[in-house]
């Protein structure tokens, strides 16, 4: 099954997510949600190179359900100015049974972390702003 | 030739979001590069290590490819490709 992959400003209906995660055989479903956490800082700004972060996100959704298995995977990364509290990164698996859609999720998630070219800046309490450091491997020779 | 540059991040911040360049045929990224860097104010020390090759931390993309660090030192640039440049990611 294709794995739905989006990069989006608005916020993410995570029911729907859910609904769209349940496949034929389905038995567990994995949802992971990065949310805005407060490090000192009033909201942050994020950019995409967004054909090659969606090209990529795809890439990493058919390899993890490859390896675990996994019946169907969401990737929905947020781009734009986020408050506090807001989602980020939604990954929702699907699979027959737990482990797998576990397994399957932290590989997806951990993967999106150190290769998709997304980058956050983060706006300070105490005033001015921060790039968020990123993964120093940054993408991986394709 | 024509050529599209993107800059992402602390990148996009120095040099801006796009260049859209015409450059001489058999052009060089890293003159390409330098040409950019020379024209903005501490520019060079963003991009170039005191050796002259790219800081450890600036990612390249040619088109949907990473260029490895020393193909980057030579690399031909070709008629209406986009070339990508930023900082190692963080996003999730």
């Amino acid at each position: 099954m294709e794995p739905y992959i989006a990069i989006q400003e608005d916020d993410v209906d995570i029911g729907e997510l859910i609904r769209m995660a349940k496949m034929p055989g389905t038995g567990a479903v994995v949802l992971f949600d990065g949310v805005v956490r407060d490090d000192d800082i009033d909201r942050m700004d994020l950019e995409a190179y967004e054909p090659i972060a969606r090209e990529l996100m795809a890439g990493i959704a058919r390899k993890g359900s490859e390896q675990y298995g996994l019946l169907s995977v969401a990737i929905v990364h947020r781009v734009g100015s986020l408050g506090l509290g807001e989602n980020i990164l939604l990954v929702v698996v699907g699979a027959g049974h737990r482990k797998e859609a576990f397994a399957g999720a932290i590989a997806i998630i951990d993967e999106v972390k150190a290769q998709v070219p997304i980058w956050k800046k983060e706006h300070l309490r105490r005033g001015g702003t921060a790039w968020v450091e990123g993964n120093a491997e940054g993408l991986p020779p394709r | 030739m024509n050529l599209t540059i993107r800059f992402f991040a602390q990148f996009r911040e120095k040099f801006g979001a796009m260049r859209e360049l015409t450059v001489p045929e058999g052009a060089r990224l890293m003159e390409v590069l330098h040409e950019i860097a020379a024209r903005t104010p501490d520019g060079e020390a963003a991009l170039f290590a005191p050796d002259g090759g790219l800081r450890d931390y600036v990612i390249v993309m040619q088109g949907p490819e990473r260029v490895e660090r020393d193909r980057a030192a030579t690399l031909e640039l070709r008629d209406g490709e986009t070339i990508a440049v930023f900082p190692p990611v963080a996003g999730g």
